[in-house]
């Protein structure tokens, strides 16, 4: 009873951090539209960020960036523009972000390259799962957001191996996470972050980028060191 | 950690299903392996690497290709190679060190590989076996093909055809007019790229060895020669400037996009990356949005052909607002420059210029200038009078820059704004940023803003506006000469063999008028003195770059003289050239050239018109000696060797063929002691490995690359895919190091003398703008109500000239949209992105047909489509060989081209604009309509 119970705490968990990643995966990846904006400072939007991030300023702010919009002090053009800076147009604001992009940078004293070796890697893991990139979309395999999308798939597996009382699949789905963190997200999406904090012209993706951060930090706390999953996987503990 | 688990949980689950998902990875249905941190399988182990020059558009950037097991793997940038790395590896690192690092290397040349691996590369010679152009080929063996080229006869069945024995006469074309030369005239050699080494060879077969003036009419008019020829009517024996991006503080672009195109691009936008980071200003002046112009402090779009009267306008503002270098100006010669500021160059702003005859005024072979208010010759004067309007021995004078201030207030700002289409303030603010960097600011162009009519003054104009600021050769300022090169010809103190002037036992002398006229004078024809003005065609005294568009046409009129045979090699004419189809029937007529063989790669749009093909080699199977641009301000000698055995094994290179031919004629210069004695000429390499010994031995005596022999010398050379100078010789103190030192002329005494063939008028000495003008000198009548479009060609970064349609990588990031079209005139027509269109002219009333790609980046008025698409033969359609319908690739055709609606001389009615001076092809001065498909 102890270890279903267990089970279905954590398959809940599970389940609520792939929509983490995704909620994330679609905002790094979607340009705002009047719909996407109307629910993320909606009511349920901002509750829901509040109960993820309880007593995080940036909520608050974008709590601000609502009543803002409302009064007509940004309008959605502006926001639009600010995504397209940021993750489209090559230009002053761009974020470059991809993976290889960090990841040369800095093992290649500052020259940056796309598509390298970290490219290929992602695009693997996504295959050895049966995933490959949708037919039509245009990014890269090691974008920041396909990379929080397919973390939102591991945790999905995850979630849904628990749920069929798979807990050895479930091991294994964790056991990628937490492979692919290390390995991907942990070696670069600070420092991506921190550049789209710095370059974001608008409060509503400052905001986000904060928020993601906090989210993947906490991410790390949990992945490693893990907490033991009940007794019947005790692999996936981090060695040490 | 987490503070609350719970409430973590609640409020991911709250925002589920808030937003759309991200929906980038989709199930493929199969599951491939991955071992998380395992180590990524390497395809390239045990690759060896070779070292060599690209050809996929014309900058010559070094390569390395990685090959295994004879395929070629991969492309990368040769790191030695100064267009691919800033700063390029030192050349005494070792190749297996250098193996370990990758230069940039651009979309173009990495599918090089699908180039190479061309499944629609003709296999085989062919011969036609239907009327010619009909599409009916059969395969014959080279013996057949060499026998029947060489010997003539009745080879289709519709008469005898003479063929190059018989041609090869030394007897006049006219006794008549003996000007035109010999008989051997008749055989025309018409390349489209040929590149040094292979150029030189050409010459020495058709030239020295079978006696054609016609050696080698490639395809430069239709690139950007009017801006080589414009400047070397500025500069002494240098006609290409560029500037010093590393140094510059502000660089204004005409009518080029160096992000895309130009050349070398990869190094003018990563110099330009650097630039822009330590906070450089540059400007890009084209009706086009292109992604230099997203890239740039301001874009200036304004009407096609109009950048003269902008350069005039800025000259205008600069004059008024006393931000002219007048000291430079004053300076008459050499030491007085050097000595007076510094400058390596002068400039002809002082001499005095008669205004009888329009000669510079001279004693003896001196320039003279006026000082103190007397005349004296140039060399004396330390500072000399600008403004001169005076008499001298009873002959009316004035000073260069005094005609120069005349013309250039000829207009005013607004009217010269009104001309660009721009408004009077984007003229001062662009000239008094110019004058604002002292040295470090360069006015730059290239191919829009010279193919057209007035594309000579037009480069003129826009050269004169660094004159004015004393720019040239200074750091950060104009470059006129770069690193240039190792001279692989011989002929230097250190070159072992001099080519130029020896080796060559039994060479020929060639004489006569060229077929397109070029470098050649009208009035020394007995034709001029019969008839006088006009000629029948045009002629081209200052082309010295060959009038490519013009070679067809004058064969099909038989002016000056008839065509026996044409040997085209990689040469699209009829796709390539403005109105270029209308060269398809001329083609065709058997009756005025009898006999047409084309080398070439794949059955292109104009192999397909020919009798012969001749299969030959991609460049990654052959020799060469590419130069690169002054861009590059460090010496560099490029070579370009086979990377991989003959993928086709029924091809040749192009010297092998005319070797081959050569030896059956018995033409001196081939063969046994060909290259002198002790020195045969059966192979092609050996040709090369003189050239490349040159190199490595190079210029002055002492300049010698490492080894012991000259094999070694050239082991070396080799195994770096050419020699380079080392990144930290670019400069000498405040200069270039490989600085141009002479003169800047703002007046051309030559272009000033001489009359137009056609119109019989004297050309203008000065920098001058000009309305679009027929070969007549008349306006040309484009009905702007039928017509309300220019159209304007350009280079997308992902492709460069006809043949980059033959990837499929290239062409599968080309967007299927190939018609820009602005916004506003879209909506006015009703025209939505992505709509079938069609583009027609008042030449071409079918017009082209293609998509719609409706953005705000273009003038209103203006039209856009890009060059390389639209074909269609190069592999996009099937042919009849040998009865049967061979394969072919649709993808390769897509899109459409500009060229075909492009207008046709109203006089000469066969041929595009040109500009009479420089030769230039027309490709921005049409106007178009455009509607609905």
């Amino acid at each position: 009873m102890e270890a279903l119970a267990l089970q279905s705490e954590d398959s809940r968990l599970e389940r609520a951090r792939q929509h983490g990643y995704a909620f994330f995966a679609a905002f790094l990846l979607n340009s705002p539209t009047l719909e996407s904006l109307d629910r993320l400072l909606g009511e349920e939007g901002l509750a829901g960020l509040h109960d993820m991030f309880p007593g995080d300023s940036a909520v608050r702010r974008l709590g601000l960036l609502a009543r803002e919009r409302r009064q007509g002090s940004w309008t959605d053009d502006e926001l639009l523009l600010d995504f397209e800076a940021l993750f489209r147009v090559p230009g002053s604001s761009y974020l470059h972000p991809y993976e290889s992009a960090y990841v040369t940078a800095l093992e290649g004293g500052g020259k940056a390259m796309l598509c390298a070796a970290s490219t290929r890697q992602v695009a693997r893991a996504y295959a050895s799962l049966g995933l490959g990139l949708a037919e039509g979309f245009a990014e890269l395999p090691d974008h920041l957001g396909v990379e929080l999308e397919f973390m939102a798939h591991l945790c999905g597996q995850a979630a849904s191996s628990l749920e069929t009382d798979g807990v050895a699949d479930a091991c294994r789905y964790m056991k990628l996470q937490k492979d692919f963190f290390q390995e991907h997200l942990a070696r670069w999406a600070f420092d991506c972050l921190a550049h789209l904090a710095s370059k974001a012209q608008t409060p509503l993706y400052r905001c986000l980028a904060s928020l993601l951060e906090r989210f993947l930090r906490e991410e790390q706390q949990h992945l490693c060191p893990s907490r033991v999953l009940g007794r019947s996987c005790p692999r996936i503990q981090c060695p040490g | 950690m987490r503070k609350s688990r719970r409430d973590f949980i609640k409020g991911a689950m709250a925002l589920s299903g808030l937003l759309a998902s991200a929906g980038c990875l989709r199930p493929t249905g199969k599951a491939a392996p991955w071992i998380s941190g395992g180590p990524e399988v390497d395809p390239m182990n045990g690759a060896k690497m070779v070292r060599t020059v690209c050809l996929m558009c014309h900058s010559a950037c070094g390569l390395q290709v990685k090959v295994k097991d004879g395929m070629a793997l991969k492309i990368e940038g040769n790191p030695y190679h100064p267009n691919v790395m800033e700063p390029q590896l030192p050349y005494s690192t070792d190749p297996q060190q250098a193996d370990k690092i990758g230069g940039t290397v651009c979309a173009k040349g990495g599918s090089a590989l699908q180039t190479l691996y061309n499944p629609y590369r003709i296999q085989h010679p062919l011969k036609r076996v239907g009327p010619r152009g009909s599409g009916k080929w059969k395969t014959i063996t080279w013996e057949q093909a060499y026998k029947e080229i060489i010997e003539g006869g009745d080879l289709f069945g519709e008469g005898k055809v003479e063929g190059l024995r018989a041609i090869r006469s030394f007897e006049p074309i006219d006794p008549q007019a003996p000007e035109l030369g010999p008989k051997a005239n008749q055989l025309c050699f018409m390349p489209g790229r040929i590149e040094h080494g292979r150029k030189e060879f050409t010459d020495r077969w058709f030239k020295d060895a079978y006696g054609t003036v016609n050696k080698r009419n490639d395809h430069t008019s239709i690139c950007e020669t009017s801006h080589h020829v414009g400047l070397d009517l500025c500069l002494v024996k240098k006609h290409h400037i560029k500037p010093d991006i590393m140094n510059a503080g502000y660089v204004i672009f005409f009518g080029t996009s160096p992000y895309e195109a130009n050349f070398p691009m990869q190094a003018l936008a990563r110099k330009l990356n650097y630039f822009r980071e330590r906070g450089g200003q540059m400007v890009i002046v084209d009706p086009r949005f292109s992604h230099s112009a997203a890239k740039a402090a301001r874009w200036i779009p304004i009407m096609p052909g109009t950048d003269a009267a902008f350069a005039l306008g800025m000259m205008r503002w600069m004059m008024d607002q006393d931000r002219v270098d007048l000291e430079y100006l004053s300076f008459p010669n050499r030491k007085a420059a050097l000595e007076g500021a510094g400058h390596l160059t002068w400039s002809d702003a002082s001499f005095l210029v008669r205004l009888d005859d329009r000669r510079y005024l001279r004693r003896g072979k001196e320039n003279v200038v006026m000082a103190g208010g007397k005349p004296a010759p140039a060399s004396q004067v330390q500072q000399a009078e600008l403004l001169v309007e005076a008499e001298v021995s009873g002959v009316r004078v004035k000073s260069v820059y005094q005609l120069l201030k005349e013309r250039v207030y000829e207009r005013t700002i607004k009217e010269y704004a009104a001309i660009c289409g721009v408004e009077p303030r984007v003229i001062g603010r662009e000239a008094e940023a110019f004058t604002s960097y002292g040295h470090k600011a360069v006015a730059d162009f290239y191919r829009g803003s010279v193919q057209h009519t007035n594309g000579t003054y037009t480069a003129r104009a826009i050269a004169a506006l660094n004159f004015l600021i004393g720019n040239v050769s200074w750091k950060g300022g104009c470059e006129a000469h770069g690193g240039s090169h190792w001279h692989e010809m011989g002929g230097k103190p250190g070159n072992p063999y001099n080519l130029k002037k020896k080796h060559h036992p039994g060479k020929v002398k060639a004489r006569g008028m060229h077929i397109e006229r070029h470098k050649n004078r009208y009035e020394d024809t007995t034709e001029f003195k019969q008839k006088g003005y006009p000629a029948k065609r045009p002629w081209f005294p200052f082309a010295y770059n060959h009038v490519y568009q013009e070679v067809i046409p004058s064969i099909a009129d038989q002016y000056p003289y008839p065509i026996k045979c044409l040997i085209s090699y990689w040469n699209n004419v009829v796709y390539s050239s403005p109105a270029g189809n209308h060269q398809i029937e001329l083609l065709k007529d058997t009756s005025k050239l009898p006999l047409h063989v084309a080398i070439d790669v794949v059955m292109g749009e104009t192999s397909s018109l020919a009798d012969y093909i001749l299969p030959c080699r991609h460049f990654l199977e052959v020799y060469g000696t590419p130069h690169v641009a002054p861009t590059i301000l460090t010496t560099t000698s490029g070579v370009r060797q086979p990377v991989v055995p003959p993928v086709l094994k029924d091809t040749k290179d192009l010297e092998q063929i005319f070797i081959d031919i050569a030896l059956k004629m018995e033409l001196p210069g081939f063969g046994k002691d060909g290259l002198g004695a002790g020195r045969d000429l059966f192979k092609a390499w050996d040709w090369y490995k003189l050239l490349v010994a040159n190199i490595a031995y190079g210029d002055k005596k002492g300049d010698s690359v490492p080894g012991d022999t000259e094999e070694a010398k050239v082991r070396y050379v080799l195994e770096r895919g050419g020699r380079f100078e080392n990144y930290g010789m670019a400069y000498k103190g405040r200069h270039t190091r490989h600085a141009y030192k002479n003169l800047c002329l703002f007046y051309s005494e030559p272009l000033a003398t001489t009359r137009d063939s056609m119109t019989g008028q004297l050309y203008d000495g000065l920098p001058r703008y000009e309305p679009v003008l027929d070969c007549l000198g008349r306006a040309v009548e484009m009905d702007a109500q039928k017509f309300p479009f220019i159209i304007i060609t350009y280079k997308p970064v992902y492709h460069a000239q006809a043949r980059t349609a033959a990837s499929s990588w290239l062409m599968g990031i080309t967007p299927k949209e190939s018609v820009q079209i602005n916004a506003a005139d879209a909506a006015k027509l009703a025209i939505e992105h992505g709509d079938p269109v069609r583009v027609f002219s008042a030449s071409n009333p079918r017009g082209v047909k293609g998509k719609a790609w409706v953005t705000e980046g273009l003038m209103p008025g203006v039209i856009a489509v890009p060059h390389s698409l639209g074909h269609w033969q190069y592999g996009s359609q099937p042919f009849d060989l040998n009865g049967k319908q061979t394969a072919a690739a649709p993808w390769i055709g897509a899109g459409c081209s500009a060229n075909p609606v492009m207008l046709v001389d109203p006089h000469l009615q066969d041929v595009c604009l040109q500009d009479p001076i420089g030769g230039s092809s027309s490709y921005y001065d049409s106007r178009v309509a455009v509607e609905k498909a």
